[in-house]
């Protein structure tokens, strides 16, 4: 296994889809045409070996979960919120294989790496770390 | 005799498993915290300053709203932390050369964070503080026409870093030292 060969990102972002999660963004958020609620993956850190042999990797990704502002008062849509939050719960954790290589995440609930509405103009997030063990 | 020997070396190999187990717990449990209460003292205190500094006056508020902190464990942003409230009503749009045209809000932070180098490799606990407007070096070198009085000059190296480090320095002393 190839180091540079492996994007945990697209990884991830193949097993979302693959459980009817879509608007999720590897490379940043478009301009214009953003859904009403999307998802951020994003390298957080970098690929280190946990075996002397590098047959084991590991690293941390960061889910970003957006969700539009409620349009009658500008307040968080926490109802959104929080069933996306449940089915990221259910979902997780999980092993997948993404292009003969075997992925597993576990996400940490027990830390949000932000809460709050200042990072997207009209929109709330919750970022969470994601552990992903690579072999 | 050698059997002895044996059970011995297995007896100090599980202790030393057990002493390595509970002296990581007590570093996730305990250490982690102490440094934690640390980091968040630091933060309050920076954003206070913020509050009250007298380097420039807010006009949009999106140099305030663009200084945040990340805290980092071996590399990886375990928080981030932007500021207590947008304080700017709108995203500032900066005119660079050629005509570009950038927009500036706390997203483009976030990013500056999640891929800093800087919270990386330097220590086991990081606090990494950032400024990301792209205009932030511009008034702190004074290299816009910043007004008469050239507003904002060395905001950054003379007023919130070493201010920063003060605080940090000062806050393991009273707790640590």
């Amino acid at each position: 296994m190839n180091i540079s060969e492996i994007i945990p990102e697209l990884a991830l972002k193949s097993f979302l889809e693959d459980n009817d999660v879509t608007g999720i963004y590897p490379a940043g958020i478009p301009i214009s045409g953003v859904p009403s609620e999307f998802f951020t993956v994003s390298m957080n850190g970098s690929i280190v070996s946990e075996s002397e042999d590098a047959t084991v990797l590991g690293c941390t990704l960061m889910l970003g979960v957006y969700v539009k502002l409620l349009t009658t008062n500008g307040t968080v849509n926490q109802v959104r919120e929080k069933i996306l939050m449940r089915k990221f719960s259910e979902l997780f954790p999980a092993t997948y294989n993404y292009e003969d290589v075997t992925y597993k995440f576990s996400l940490d609930f027990r830390n949000l790496v932000y809460s709050g509405r200042n990072l997207y103009s009209g929109y709330s997030t919750k970022a969470l770390n994601l552990q992903v063990t690579i072999y | 005799m050698a059997v002895g020997v044996n059970n011995l070396t297995e007896y100090n190999t599980r202790n030393r498993r057990l002493f390595e187990k509970g002296l990581t717990e007590h570093i996730n449990k305990v250490v982690e915290r102490d440094i934690d209460l640390v980091f968040n003292i630091v933060i309050d205190s920076v954003y206070n300053w913020l509050d009250n500094q007298s380097f420039w006056e807010n006009d949009t508020y999106n140099l305030y709203d663009s200084i945040g902190f990340g805290k980092y464990k071996r590399g990886v942003l375990w928080k981030f932390y932007q500021d207590k409230g947008r304080k700017a009503t709108a995203d500032k749009k900066v005119w660079l050369s050629k005509g570009n045209i950038v927009t500036v809000n706390g997203f483009e932070l976030l990013q500056s964070a999640i891929g800093s180098k800087e919270g990386g490799d330097f220590a086991e606990y990081s606090l990494v503080l950032f400024a990301a407007v792209p205009y932030a070096e511009w008034v702190e070198l004074s290299l816009g026409d910043g007004g008469p009085n050239k507003r904002g000059k060395g905001w950054w190296s003379d007023g919130i870093v070493p201010y920063t480090r003060k605080i940090f320095s000062d806050t393991v002393l009273k707790y640590y030292g």
